[in-house]
């Protein structure tokens, strides 16, 4: 049940009703509890059974740390239990798999061994969640529940369940312990950052996504532009499907009267490669950065232990996005570049920056970042190296494309919605400005129910799942 | 997707996230304001779609511009003195060539004309939206001569459509075929027609319930119409005779018609129980076609195409057995099914080929005339 399937909206219709009919802190969570376990079950109910492992060992991990009984071992049990979970269910095969693929490399005979195992669907963000708290409690940033509700709607409240944002206990928990009082701001804000979402993935994500599947399902037969194309349509898709979906999820949150932190902040602005990990999956980045680098020693001991942590939790956290060693191979570009960038702005600083006007220079700066990032979308999106290493030679001219089809191209769709929500929308959306009054309130719902109408007739029925549901 | 999508969607996006938001309105109002927009959002659309002329892309539209076609010709010819409005499903559609059937009645008797609302696989409300989509091409004149002219409705028996209301929905499920046609109107009265049917349906109406309502969902909002629309203009028509020349791959005639023609003597020996008429078949089907014709319909008279399927016969003859004041035309004649019995007539069980499509149609042709006579028309 995605959010912009027909189900979604009658799912939401019932709960939403009946969640502010409702009177009671506790009579709405476990309300929202119980439609959340429906959201999770409606794709298979049998995982249901394996987020309440989550849950259960993130809260009694969480208690057990907090009693102080062996505190650390507490906390390092309930994270292996967790990651346990997490690595057999999405990377049994991925190792099995390439240790298999090494041994023969060797000579060594391997037989494959591969087990039917579904991925089950946000296992990699409610896992994270779980890991979030039961450290969060260790760090004492946060105490830990009594109330099991609480610690489930923590982990499985449906808006963010399948593909985050990733939301951490100190932003939400002290929520569950506040009255929520039906209110126009909270509607009106919801509803826009929904139609945002929707644009972004119903009408924008959704239909560019034929063209990139099309030509990357067999990159060998289409032409070097049709492969340029195709990657600058991914560049476009990946930010829109994902972006359209976090912003939804906060949406719909908000018109239950929660709060989700900012998931995405226009990352195609960005000038260099840390601001680009600053302004995209803004929840995984900072997750990555506070459970994994600071404790793998972040910026202490040195240069090369900071570059070399760096470029582990990159590594990891392009392993975190798909059992593919294209991933990690994507992880990798990221973590060399932030490096790279880092040891620049040093020496930059060192030699008190570079002679060329302002503009040039950001301008040149954020070209070559975006032809970073658009480069490192190929792995991430290709199937296998192979595929990777094609696209390349493709797109930087070393193919010889004569005799290769090529794909009919939706130039428009790719750039226009780009260029306008990078250069414009970005300016536009300011944060929090002066509320309208009354009456100007009820035009812009009126206005938003309009809207919602029209993009539910450019939104393509064929509804495609979200990429990041893979993750 | 084309430009004007892409420029409506931009400038959708450039307005919401120019919205200022915030307030300390209550909630309800607010609420009720949305979601007055999106139902003022969908009428629009809806207006917009009409007024330029798109339709759903779907295979039903080539027959909904042959039977413009055919509706505009037949009204706009003076010496028309009748209209026969023959509507059904793929038996008629293979097996009723509606063109040498106007052709016999206007021999032996008032000049006539034919218009054929018949599809492959088409439920009542299939039909009907092709119907009323015609109907709307009516300039005023047409439609005053429609009500002049004597304006007969043949209406298709068959088992399946019958009891099953639906027929065909299932089978077709989240395809455009079935968006198109299932209105929040179709909906509600297929609803209560297979509600009506009872436990003879293959679904009950509260199983049938949630995709029914999401197609009508679909259909009420126009959701993806922006992909899944073309206009009349751009589709080649095809007419409801749609004849087979060929027999269906692994289908083999081994005398499937005399089963069928003994039936048919044991019953004209022994007399026919007759079938209580489905409720809905009058209450809901010929209602709404005589609400789409605007009382336009002098006449109604029932009909069934041949099959060598026995359960056929059995519902047909049951059919027409049942007192009712409207004609009907079933198939149980030896004659006629004994000069059926050839393999080069069948397509499979229950469809015939072009050379069983004419030998029925001239049969049908001389029963309607006499039938028509007899009502005294």
């Amino acid at each position: 049940m995605i959010f912009t399937s027909g189900a979604f909206l009658v799912f939401f219709l019932v709960v939403y009703a009946v969640y502010w009919i409702l009177r009671g802190r506790r009579t709405r969570i476990y309300w929202l509890l119980l439609g959340s376990q429906f959201f999770y079950a409606w794709w298979d109910w049998r995982f249901l059974g394996l987020m309440w492992f989550a849950i259960l060992t993130c809260h009694f991990g969480a208690i057990m740390v907090a009693r102080g009984r062996a505190p650390r071992l507490a906390m390092a049990t309930s994270i292996v239990a967790l990651l346990g979970v997490l690595a057999y269910f999405k990377y049994f095969n991925f190792f099995v798999g390439s240790a298999v693929q090494l041994l023969e490399s060797l000579g060594l005979g391997a037989s494959p061994f591969v087990l039917q195992i579904i991925l089950p669907v946000g296992i990699s963000f409610f896992t994270f969640e779980a890991i979030a708290y039961v450290v969060d409690v260790w760090r004492k940033e946060v105490k830990p529940q009594d109330n099991i509700a609480h610690t489930a709607m923590y982990i499985s409240f449906f808006p963010h369940l399948l593909a985050g944002p990733i939301i951490r206990p100190h932003d939400f928990m002290p929520q569950l312990e506040q009255e929520k009082r039906f209110n126009g701001a909270d509607l009106l804000i919801g509803m826009r950052l929904f139609l945002i979402g929707f644009i972004y993935k119903a009408v924008f994500s959704d239909n560019i996504s034929p063209f990139v599947d099309e030509v990357y399902a067999d990159v060998h037969l289409f032409d070097n532009t049709s492969l340029a194309m195709a990657t600058l349509g991914f560049y476009a898709q990946i930010y829109f499907d994902f972006a359209g979906y976090s912003t939804m999820a906060i949406g719909v949150a908000r018109m239950f009267g929660y709060w989700f932190p900012r998931n995405f902040n226009y990352p195609y602005r960005s000038v260099n490669v840390t601001e680009f990990w600053r302004r995209w999956h803004i929840s995984l980045s900072s997750w990555l950065r506070d459970y994994l680098y600071i404790p793998l020693g972040g910026n202490r001991g040195g240069e090369s232990k900071r570059r070399r942590n760096l470029m582990l939790t990159m590594l990891l956290g392009g392993l975190w996005h798909g059992a593919s060693w294209n991933f990690v191979l994507w992880g990798g570009l990221h973590g060399l570049a932030l490096n790279v960038h880092k040891s620049f702005t040093r020496w930059a600083g060192r030699v008190g920056g570079i002679a060329i006007p302002a503009v040039v220079g950001t301008a040149a700066a954020w070209l070559l970042t975006q032809v970073f990032v658009y480069a490192t979308w190929i792995p991430f999106r290709a199937e296998g190296f192979r595929d990777t290493w094609d696209v390349f030679r493709a797109i930087s001219g070393l193919r010889d494309d004569a005799g290769l089809r090529t794909a009919s191209i939706p130039y428009l769709l790719i750039f226009a919605p780009l260029v306008v929500d990078t250069f414009v929308v970005s300016f536009l959306d300011t944060g929090p400005r002066a509320a309208a009054r009354s009456q100007g309130q009820l035009r812009l719902a009126l206005a938003f129910g309009i809207a919602f109408a029209f993009l539910l007739f450019m939104m393509p029925l064929e509804v495609t799942s979200f990429i990041y549901f893979q993750f | 997707m084309e430009p004007k999508f892409i420029a409506l969607a931009l400038l959708l996006l450039l307005l919401v996230a120019w919205a200022r938001v915030g307030g300390r309105d209550r909630g309800p109002r607010l609420l009720l304001a949305s979601t007055l927009g999106l139902l003022l959002g969908a009428g629009t659309i809806k207006v917009l779609l009409g007024a330029t002329g798109y339709l759903p892309n779907t295979g039903a539209l080539r027959l909904l511009s042959s039977v413009e076609r055919q509706m505009h010709e037949a009204l706009a010819d003076p010496s028309v003195e009748r209209i026969l409005l023959l509507e059904g499903s793929s038996y008629s559609a293979r097996g009723v060539d509606g063109p040498l059937l106007a052709k016999l009645m206007s021999r032996d008797g008032p000049r006539t004309a034919m218009v054929q609302v018949s599809l492959d696989g088409a439920n009542h409300f299939e039909r009907s939206w092709v119907l009323g989509n015609a109907l709307r091409s009516l300039d005023p004149a047409e439609k005053a001569r429609l009500q002049s002219v004597d304006l007969v409705l043949l209406s298709e028996i068959q088992h399946q459509y019958d009891i099953d209301p639906f027929n065909g929905f299932e089978r077709n499920l989240h395809t455009n075929r079935t968006f198109s046609y299932m209105s929040p109107v179709n909906a509600w009265a297929g609803l209560r027609a297979v509600h009506s049917v009872g436990a003879e349906a293959p679904l009950s109406a509260w199983a049938l319930l949630p995709s029914v309502l999401s197609h009508a969902a679909i259909n009420a909002f126009s959701i993806g119409m922006a992909y899944r629309s073309t206009k009349l203009e751009d589709v080649s028509p095809r007419n409801g005779y749609n004849p087979l020349h060929k027999r269906k791959k692994r289908f083999r005639y081994h005398g499937d018609m005399k089963p069928v023609i003994a039936r048919v003597e044991e019953l004209n020996r022994t007399g026919v129980e007759p079938r209580p008429r489905l409720a809905w078949l009058a209450g809901i089907k010929e209602a709404r076609f005589r609400g789409l014709l605007d009382g336009a319909i002098d006449e109604v008279v029932h009909y069934a195409v041949p099959s060598t399927d026995p359960n056929d016969l059995e519902y047909v003859s049951g059919f027409c057995a049942a007192p009712s004041p409207e004609p009907c035309i079933g198939y149980a004649d030896p004659a006629l099914l004994k000069r059926l019995d050839r393999r080069a007539d069948w397509n499979d069980r229950r469809h015939m080929r072009v050379g069983g499509a004419r030998k029925y149609t001239e049969w049908f042709a001389g029963r309607l005339q006499r039938v028509l006579q007899e009502q005294g028309r």
